[in-house]
């Protein structure tokens, strides 16, 4: 009797210490020490979708759809080696309606694992060839190729960049606004970007671009000209088509700036 | 002898959280652990022009949680007075809608959104988004999704207590459960696992056997001359040629060879309301959901597969006919019908010029997306008129 007594004894000690609940651990956050921000601006200032700002001609201008992909995000090390940061990124303006918010800008954000002194940053602006080679089917939903509303089978490409949005009248004109859809793609309009920058990523870096409209559609011997072409898909690289939209990108890379 | 085993079998059982969670358990009554639980992953047929389908981490279909999820679909009980089930508004033949405007729940109650097609529905979820499902993306996920319906006041009327209360009196559904998610007491049955097993049917509703699909995979078949007109259209400026005239409709319902869905998993405002301001929509759709003005009279852009099967079209089944789809494209979508009209639409210099050939070209190859191969397939049949439902 004695020695089933210390057996339930044993037991039922053993029963209340194995009902105690193990810790649990919180969730692991992965630190991000890399962070790309961008911020559409208009000649200096921040730029919300579906804001009227004033051209340099006098036309009210007004973005509503702004988004691109990058390409192969590397960054170089002191000793010239180039580290892989992201092979496709997918940069969305679309849901920046308020100042404040346009003023934050869009962040992509990264947990290197390579740290120390890094002297540049370089990506493709658009769909890099062997990655535009493929088609939504080859990606997860969670990537912006993954989604097929970002490829264009008529052309058997991704849409590299799209700048939507419309223009009023100029003063003088007669009609009202004048919608405007600009969409590159097609591997000719890739377009590469090297920044000369210096950072350390012991400690979480931002590095911050910006991008001018106003340089993209009103740059001096470089405008579009919305009123009178004022949508293109990109297209063979013999039409109209194709030239304005290269122009649009050509103008997105050159307006990409490194804070 | 006998109280040893006795302790060690309350050691065994001590970290099941049952008794804690559920209070005092009969040893017999509730107990499922009796039933076999052997799940086997659910093998989702390789479709030609379909990707592979994608699923929560946390919800991989077994045979049995995909076998569950059909009867609940068909399953009356999950409304207020079992008059009515999920398939009350999505009906098999066709391409899982009913057919009227809007939804009809218990009672007669007319609901305010067209019945969407469920066919390839599980194609709507992007990971990242919390927008994927019903007209206004209210919700991210399909598990998430399958709840509202049961507790909607113009739908199902019901609440999910009162519905589990049914299931967990009846006398398969435990059982079922069991062999779907492995839970070993009756208590443990749940909404969750519900709109689990629901989920999980939804996600093999998945087809892609129509003349346009047979024109693109099958050797020497192929599509109308008409339907063939009316794809390049459909298409726009494709091949390379300049001169072919422009519809415009693949921007919003885009496809590739391998990825043909026929909708980019996107909300815009197709300019069927003509609106002066954002704050004029009679359904804000997408931007009651989030807040943002600029996403009022925003509604989701839906897959064209079996669109001849699923009239009447839009949000609030306006449309009777897919001919008076092409008119509104055609006769209502400059950017003056409203300040977030779709560019695609507003800009398409094209789209209004388009003549009544063209457009009926259009048309044809919209039939042409028409697959009638699952109307009669027996796996997502109602269950309930087969001669012994519950014979496993």
């Amino acid at each position: 009797m004695r020695y089933l007594s210390a057996f339930l004894i044993l037991a039922l000690v053993g029963w209340a210490a194995s009902c105690k609940k193990d810790p649990v651990d919180p969730p692991v956050e992965e630190t991000k020490n890399l962070t790309l921000n961008f911020k559409a601006q208009f000649d200096g200032q921040a730029l919300p979708m579906f804001t009227d700002v004033s051209a340099p001609n006098g036309e009210n201008f007004q973005l509503q759809v702004f988004n691109f992909f990058l390409s192969y995000i590397e960054v170089q090390k002191e000793n010239g080696d180039w580290v892989l940061v992201d092979s496709s990124a997918y940069v969305n303006f679309n849901s920046l309606v308020d100042l404040a918010d346009a003023e934050a800008g869009v962040d992509l954000s990264y947990s290197l694992a390579e740290t120390g002194n890094f002297t540049a940053i370089r990506f493709g602006l658009g769909v890099s060839p062997d990655l535009n080679a493929m088609d939504p089917a080859d990606f997860s939903s969670a990537v912006a190729l993954g989604d097929a509303g970002n490829y264009w089978t008529a052309w058997d490409s991704y849409i590299f960049t799209r700048t939507e949005g419309k223009i009023d009248s100029l003063p003088t004109a007669a009609g009202g606004d004048v919608n405007f859809l600009y969409h590159s793609g097609v591997d000719g309009m890739y377009q590469q970007k090297n920044f000369s920058k210096q950072f350390n990523l012991e400690q979480a870096t931002s590095l911050n671009f910006t991008i001018d409209i106003k340089e993209v559609f009103y740059k001096v011997g470089q405008e579009i000209p919305i009123a009178d072409n004022n949508v293109s898909h990109s297209g063979d690289p013999s039409t109209a088509e194709y030239a304005i939209v290269k122009t649009v990108i050509t103008n997105m890379g050159q307006a990409l700036e490194l804070q | 002898m006998s109280l040893g085993l006795g302790s060690l079998l309350l050691l065994e059982t001590a970290c099941d959280p049952k008794p804690d969670d559920i209070g005092p358990v009969s040893p017999t009554v509730g107990s499922l652990d009796s039933i076999p639980y052997n799940p086997v992953a659910y093998d989702y047929p390789e479709i030609n022009g379909l990707p592979a389908m994608e699923e929560p981490s946390d919800n991989r279909a077994t045979e049995a949680g995909v076998k569950l999820g059909r009867y609940l679909f068909y399953e009356r009980k999950l409304s207020i007075d079992s008059s009515i089930s999920c398939a009350s508004c999505h009906h098999q033949d066709r391409a899982f809608t009913d057919g009227n405007p809007v939804g009809i729940g218990v009672g007669g109650a007319v609901g305010t959104r067209n019945s969407m097609s469920l066919i390839n529905v599980g194609y709507n979820w992007k990971q990242n988004s919390q927008h994927n499902f019903n007209w206004d993306g209210k919700f991210a996920s399909l598990e998430e999704q399958v709840l509202s319906p049961v507790e909607h006041p113009l739908e199902m009327m019901s609440n999910w207590e009162d519905v589990m209360q049914r299931l967990k009196g009846h006398e398969h559904y435990p059982r079922m459960f069991r062999q779907a998610f492995g839970i070993e007491h009756i208590d443990e049955m749940s909404k969750e696992l519900a709109a689990k097993a629901l989920a999980q049917f939804l996600r093999t509703l998945n087809s892609a056997d129509s003349e346009y699909d047979r024109d693109e995979w099958v050797p020497f078949e192929y599509m109308s001359e008409a339907a063939q007109r009316g794809k390049l259209l459909f298409l726009g400026d494709a091949l390379g040629s300049a001169s072919t005239k422009d519809a415009e409709c693949a921007h919003c319902h885009s496809f590739t060879r391998d990825a043909a869905i026929f909708a980019r998993n996107s909300f815009s405002n197709n300019a069927i309301d003509s609106v002066s301001s954002f704050i004029e929509f009679s359904d804000n759709g997408l931007g009651d959901v989030t807040g943002s003005v600029v996403d009022n009279g925003r509604f989701r852009e839906v897959s064209l597969r079996n669109v001849g099967l699923t009239a009447p079209y839009m949000h609030d089944g306006r449309f009777a006919t897919l001919e008076e789809v092409l008119d509104h494209y055609t006769d209502h979508t400059s950017g003056s019908r409203g300040p977030n009209v779709a560019n695609e639409l507003s800009t398409a210099p094209e789209l209004p010029h388009l003549t009544a050939q063209e457009k009926q070209d259009i048309i044809t190859f919209l039939h042409a997306l028409t697959d009638t191969s699952y109307v009669n397939k027996a796996e997502w049949a109602d269950p309930f008129l087969q001669a012994d439902p519950w014979a496993e």
